[in-house]
């Protein structure tokens, strides 16, 4: 069986990134609601990664925009939000590394790794599958996210960005 | 002031009784690697008493790393941290998350960055158990369900 999260790990297990990474460079589409995010380039693959090191999510381009939201979950979770299409992000984990949660109408799963608890990424399911990938940034190291802008989203009633 | 929180799906839930009525609460956004990553912002006063209810005990993980000294409470459901704990000369000292209180005025809260690294394991301890809310109660809820 392969992995139940919407990642690439499938049923190979642990990814050796190192050589199947196929990183198209792709930066959040016009299809999601963060679509005016912008990335900066790095040159090379960075990571976020859980605090026990399970799982490590790969993005070409370091995020400049930032996202936090008040919703429930959000400010829960306490994530900063970076925005990616699903392809141009890679996703770590050995099977059965990941577990997820949704609630209410379920449109999307938010994945967090099963030993340390730290949260990941969320997914849209469905129809929305392919539009937009949330990488939690709190993963990334501090120094990766210098001089990147974090706006401010009323999730939580408006749905509007408050800055 | 009687403080409410809980984690998204209501397995975890606390109330924090904080005495004399605050005028603010300070909330630490802890630098260390663990709590940067699971955007923790915890408070306590040692004066306050705190309820921590557990509905289903079997979907709380109780994550340690380090010292192994602070046990964090996670839901197993949704995946939030209410509340942390930890265990000293055998009594149980607690903080908990802001970012899981229902309805409290969000001005209320001031949030500081700190940061205790090279920090010593007993110095540590001994810090918590200055500043650590210390009336602490854990109920499991398995049969009231």
């Amino acid at each position: 069986m392969g992995c139940r999260c919407f990642c690439t790990c499938g049923s190979r297990g642990r990814q050796i990134v190192a050589e199947t990474l196929r990183i198209r460079g792709e930066t959040a589409g016009s299809e999601g609601p963060m679509s005016s995010d912008k990335v900066a380039s790095v040159g090379t693959a960075s990571v976020a990664t859980c605090h026990c090191g399970t799982v490590r999510i790969h993005v070409r381009q370091l995020p400049r925009t930032l996202t936090r939201c008040n919703c429930s979950i959000c400010r829960r979770y306490g994530a900063t939000w970076a925005y990616y299409k699903p392809s141009s992000v890679k996703i770590d984990a050995p099977r059965g590394a990941l577990s997820k949660y949704s609630w209410n109408r379920r449109v999307r799963d938010y994945h967090r790794c099963a030993r340390c608890g730290c949260v990941t990424h969320y997914t849209y399911r469905g129809k929305q599958r392919n539009s937009t990938l949330g990488v939690n940034a709190a993963n990334f190291e501090p120094s990766a996210l210098a001089g990147a802008r974090i706006r401010h989203l009323d999730g939580a009633a408006s749905w509007k960005f408050l800055d | 002031m009687l403080i409410v929180g809980k984690c998204h799906c209501g397995n975890i839930s606390f109330s924090l009784t904080w005495e004399p009525e605050p005028v603010y609460i300070p909330a630490r956004a802890c630098t260390c690697s663990f709590c940067r990553k699971h955007g923790g912002v915890w408070t306590s006063n040692p004066r306050g008493a705190l309820r921590i209810l557990e509905r289903n005990p079997a979907i709380v993980s109780r994550y340690a790393f380090g010292t192994k000294n602070a046990s964090f409470h996670t839901c197993a459901q949704c995946g939030i941290v209410p509340v942390v704990t930890s265990l000293i000369d055998g009594k149980l000292y607690a903080v908990a998350n802001v970012n899981t209180f229902e309805g409290v005025d969000p001005l209320l809260i001031r949030r500081e960055s700190t940061d205790f690294d090279g920090e010593s394991e007993e110095a540590r301890l001994a810090r918590w158990k200055r500043n650590w809310i210390s009336n602490v109660e854990h109920i499991d809820g398995t049969f009231d369900r």
